[in-house]
């Protein structure tokens, strides 16, 4: 099965501004299956689509550093995206391609993070409901949605985020840290590089990635471009994701 | 009177109710968390339904919704029991 492969990079904005486009276009079958791996660049902050801003994001902290920082259509927590040091990954498609049941439709997707870390030659596992550790630590998170007939999932690979600034961009709760047996966020989160002990480039983590979700999912991924009509979608929604009434909201 | 109840989760996830309540009736109730819903927008429109309801009331909806959408990270039961700490004045 042939999927359109979309590599790029764009503001916070523009890349949740993208994602639903393409999510809104699918929806109405007017694009095919699609995998998006791309930068935040700058690097920026996406928070859950139930979570509270105040409590979820340390806005003073982005705002000193000109890191932008937006809302999802997607729930789950809040993210670091750090420019050279994570790929986030997307994938839209036909919702009949995945189990019903939404943890082993996280698990399925998330096979290919698995074995783009595999090559790497790092054991990975999936911890339900929307993790993946290495060692014991977190390297990858994701988060879902669903239309009628697509599934959006997109998610996370940290292999060279610097872990201070996240550390320092998001508010993590002294009971998330114990729920997940640590004291302090270094304990919980990790990067592909640290855990191998050199630094691995972004050119090679998309590479990876690219053949991890083609084995999993058993698909061919072909290299394809945004076509006019989700660059025009995308540039509509743009106003939502930058607007206060959304980011606010909660 | 305003409250605010939190829940965490094992596993990770939490969820927090805030809740304002004026002559017995509910004028605010949100729900957040980082958890996730299916569909977003039911979770919403049960918020709303909320609104102008008593705790008994919101009890009976919330008991609704729990066909028409999908929580995973946190369970009806979460925002039940969260829902039962608030004192019936």
């Amino acid at each position: 099965m042939d999927w359109r492969l979309i590599i790029g990079e764009g503001n916070v904005y523009w890349n949740m501004a993208l994602d639903e486009a393409i999510l809104l276009l699918r929806e109405e079958d007017k694009i095919e299956n699609t995998l998006r791996l791309y930068v935040f660049n700058p690097s920026g902050v996406t928070f859950g689509y139930f979570q509270k801003i105040f409590e979820s994001i340390n806005i003073d902290f982005l705002k000193k550093n000109n890191i932008g920082f937006t809302r999802r259509i997607t729930g789950g927590g809040a993210v670091y995206h750090d420019a050279n040091g994570e790929i986030t990954y997307s994938i839209i498609a036909d919702i009949k391609f995945f189990p019903i049941d939404i943890v082993e439709s996280f698990k399925k997707i998330c096979s290919g993070l698995i074995e783009a870390i595999k090559i790497f030659g790092l054991n990975a596992e999936f911890k339900p409901i929307n993790d993946i550790i290495v060692n014991g630590r977190k390297v990858s998170g994701s988060a879902q949605t669903r239309k009628r007939k697509t599934l959006l999932q997109h998610g996370t690979l940290m292999y060279n985020t610097n872990l201070d600034i996240l550390a320092r961009s998001l508010i993590v709760s002294k009971e998330k840290l114990i729920a997940h047996g640590v004291k302090t966020i270094y304990e919980r989160v990790t990067t592909i590089s640290r855990e191998l002990g050199y630094k691995v480039s972004k050119e090679n983590v998309i590479e990876t990635m690219v053949k991890g979700f083609e084995k999993a999912l058993k698909i061919n991924l072909y290299r394809d471009n945004l076509s006019k009509e989700e660059e025009e979608l995308a540039k509509k929604l743009l106003s939502k994701y930058m607007s206060k009434e959304w980011i606010y909201r909660r | 009177m305003h409250y605010t109840k939190y829940k965490k989760i094992s596993g990770g996830k939490s969820v927090k109710i805030d809740l304002e309540i004026i002559d017995g009736k509910i004028v605010k109730f949100i729900l957040s968390g980082d958890f996730f819903a299916f569909p977003n927008e039911k979770l919403e429109e049960m918020e709303k339904k909320i609104i102008g309801k008593s705790i008994d009331e919101a009890e009976k909806i919330i008991n609704k919704y729990k066909y028409k959408i999908n929580l995973i990270g946190i369970s009806f039961n979460d925002i039940l029991s969260l829902l039962n700490e608030i004192p019936i004045s």
